[in-house]
């Protein structure tokens, strides 16, 4: 008795009932309703019809039937793969993940993932392969399918080997997508850091030559030369000045004719040592009225030229002051990128206002507060504009994946009800060196790299040095940061070297194109010194964020 | 070339005979069990093919656990049974009679899993089959040799009673093995 296992020397018949209704090659015989196989124990008469129930399925992933061609003859498979919601038990006997190899009603061969057998990124993966594989069974100079030492599935036979094959490949296209939305990193984080990357390879390369200007002035000339403006809407204007005239500190008036437009600044000075030769300066004018309907010219002029710009202006009602029925969105469309928040303008007429709620509903992928409270008399008439309260109601889409969806909220306020049609517009994307870092899959040599043509840092999480820190609670322990963080940062410096040479940037000449290999090396060096530390920190705020998804 | 005087039967050391029993059932006393349930739905699905028979087809199982000991267990099903000759090529090695649940097939995807592997596993191994109200029992020994009960005795109602047998079945009865390497088990937990 000393070697018995354990589980049948306590508990012996509840275990064995339970360890019979687990056991693979039982599972399909149990599923036929023909067959009652009862347990009974012997002294306590204790009775139980054995049942297998297999896992949940969350969703079928694979329902399809192939064919096995071997000696001249089609060997028809129907192969169905669930996935669950939950990790299972994997493997023989007692798993639940895996596959079922049978033929018949019940003949089991093998319960098996063949090469992803046991990878727990296949944990959730459960279903059957039947097999018609009676003629093979029938035939008296075939070998068996299954192994010399009953395993399962002789891997060595050239039918299980087709088979495998088969199986195999479908399971390889199926842990590419599962893999590649496994893991990420979080989206605002990524983007704050790609702005933060994409400002470091501008810092580096030097500052491109500045954006030309609109218009190439002998002098200087308003940009555009006539403007509408909204009422309490300030909007801005440009004034290109040609650096040619500067020839010491030359002043430009600014000057409005309208004393209901008012202009800032209303001096604009330039320093000769300043502007380079052939730059054109651009400055901006604000231009602000509380006046509706009303026209008006600004000009500008200098002492020292004998030269003067003229802009004319037109001051248009603001929609927001004629709120529809006294209560109003005001526009009653607007867009919302993905994933975004927004402030919206909701108007109401002084003289409608009564109670102190104002209450919000809204329909589809938008957040929005339940209620707004109105401000108490005090503040409500420092609040007011001829009259008019304009509230900002904070709204957001609800996470992310609605891109071109729908969404109304409305407004309700007595009997007074507005209405605002909100459509989820993507995100411009994000321009530069770096467009995005990315966790992949891939099996490759290296841990990181750099895919030019898509401007996308990788990360190969399936690497063994990677592997290797990915063990319970990873994402705070700081030699996993500390090794992604400065594997990227490598890449990174890489990517921006390169990218500064191939634009010919001054910051990074070769003086020996024939062999640049050494020079190439030694700004690498130099920038890691130089730009590592920064990187570092933001690389390691990302690792931080390595989000791994659930189902 | 000499003559031969007198035969004597082979002996097997039953180190072999636990070897065989090892590797037969990977270590795991409960595919003994698995593969007496499956002999009987096989042979029952066997019925079904012919139109003899209609469901539900009862597999009783039971279970006798006392502390300190392995389990014993039997393994009753109401189907074909055998008769004497069958009975003998089903426990004789060397033969193919697994059939699995194909009447056709002579060779079994499963190949050398079968009853006498399941028998010899058993300690204190008893089969006790009725087929056309014959009775048979028969017990397989450490050294493969066989050993006989009843030998096509006729049935009588009492005993079928007794054994719970209304027609064809048959019963198989014994000790699961103590020898399994708890080691490998733990592996499969």
């Amino acid at each position: 008795m000393a070697n018995f296992p354990i589980f049948l020397k306590k508990k012996k018949y509840t275990t064995i009932c339970d360890r019979l209704e687990k056991h693979f090659l039982l599972r399909k015989l149990l599923q036929c309703e023909a067959y009652k196989i009862k347990v009974i124990n012997g002294y306590s008469k204790e009775e139980k019809l054995l049942r297998y129930v297999p896992p949940e399925s969350h969703k079928q992933v694979i329902n399809e039937k192939f064919v096995i061609r071997y000696k001249e003859k089609e060997y028809p498979v129907q192969l169905i793969l669930n996935k669950s919601k939950e990790a299972l038990p994997q493997g023989k006997p007692y798993g639940d993940s895996g596959i079922l190899f049978y033929y018949g009603k019940y003949s089991v061969l093998d319960f098996s993932l063949g090469r992803y057998d046991r990878d727990p990124s296949f944990s959730k993966f459960f279903g059957e392969a039947k097999i018609e594989i009676e003629k093979l069974v029938r035939d008296p100079n075939e070998v068996s399918l299954v192994d010399e030492k009953r395993r399962g599935l002789d891997l060595t036979h050239e039918f299980n080997i087709k088979l495998i094959d088969e199986i195999n490949n479908r399971l390889k296209n199926i842990q590419e997508e599962e893999e590649s939305s496994k893991f990420t990193f979080d989206e605002s984080t990524k983007k704050e850091i790609l702005k933060e990357l994409n400002k470091i390879y501008r810092e580096i390369k030097g500052r491109g030559p500045p954006p030309e200007p609109p218009i190439k002035p002998d002098f200087f000339e308003f940009y555009p030369v006539y403007v509408d403006i909204k009422e309490y809407e300030p909007k801005k204007v440009f004034l290109v000045i040609n650096s040619s005239l500067i020839t010491n500190k030359i002043a430009i008036n600014i000057q409005s004719k309208n004393r209901d437009i008012i202009v800032k600044p209303t001096t604009i000075k330039l320093e000769e040592e300043k502007i380079k030769e052939g730059d054109f300066v651009i400055k901006q004018i604000e231009i602000y009225s509380e006046e509706a309907e009303t026209k008006g010219e600004v000009s500008a002029t200098s002492d020292s030229i004998e030269h003067s710009s003229k802009l004319g202006i037109r001051v248009l009602r603001n929609p927001i002051f004629t709120p529809e029925n006294g209560f109003a969105f005001i526009p009653n469309k607007t867009t919302m990128v993905d994933g975004g928040k927004k402030k919206v303008d909701l108007c109401m007429c002084k003289e409608i206002i009564a109670d102190k709620e104002i209450y919000l509903n809204q329909q589809g992928p938008i957040n929005c507060p339940g209620k707004w409270i109105l401000p108490d008399q005090k503040n409500l008439n420092e609040k007011m504009i001829k009259n008019i309260l304009k509230l900002e109601i904070p709204i957001e889409v609800k996470g992310t994946g609605h891109i071109g969806e729908k969404a109304t909220l409305v407004a309700t306020y007595g009997n007074k009800r507005s209405t605002l049609d909100v459509t989820i517009i993507p995100e411009p994307s994000i321009t530069g060196l770096f467009r995005d870092i990315r966790l992949s899959p891939k099996d490759t040599k290296k841990i990181s790299g750099f895919v030019e043509e898509e401007g996308v840092l990788e990360i190969y999480y399936k690497h063994p040095l990677i592997q290797k820190y990915m063990k319970k609670n990873f994402k705070i322990k700081n030699d996993f940061l500390v090794f992604i963080a400065d594997t990227i940062t490598r890449e990174a410096i890489r990517a921006l070297v390169l990218s500064g040479i191939k634009e010919s940037s001054s910051t990074f000449p070769i003086f020996n194109p024939d062999n640049p290999e050494l020079e190439i090396e030694n700004y690498m060096i130099n920038e890691y010194y130089e730009k590592g530390p920064k990187m570092h920190d933001l690389f390691t705020k990302l690792a931080k964020h390595w989000v791994e998804e659930t189902v | 070339m000499p003559e031969e005087q007198r035969s004597e039967e082979g002996e097997v050391h039953p180190s072999f005979w636990r070897k065989t029993v090892n590797e037969a059932f990977k270590n795991d006393p409960l595919r003994i069990l698995i593969e007496l349930i499956k002999n009987a739905a096989d042979s029952y699905t066997r019925l079904e093919k012919k139109n003899e028979i209609k469901p539900p087809y009862e597999i009783v199982v039971k279970v006798f656990c006392k502390k300190n000991s392995a389990p014993f267990i039997e393994i009753r099903d109401n189907a074909e049974g055998m008769d004497s000759k069958k009975l003998k090529e089903a426990l004789k090695y060397g033969t193919q009679t697994s059939m699995g649940e194909d009447t056709e097939a002579v060779t079994s995807a499963e190949k050398g899993i079968g009853l006498k592997d399941a028998m010899m596993a058993l300690k204190d191994n008893w089969l006790i089959t009725i087929k056309d109200g014959v009775i048979n029992e028969r017990k397989i020994h450490e050294d493969f040799k066989i050993g006989f009960g009843k030998e096509d005795q006729k049935i009588t109602e009492e005993e079928r009673i007794q054994l719970g047998i209304p027609t064809n079945g048959t019963i198989i009865y014994g000790q699961l093995p103590d020898f399994f390497k708890e080691k490998k088990i733990h592996y499969y937990m």
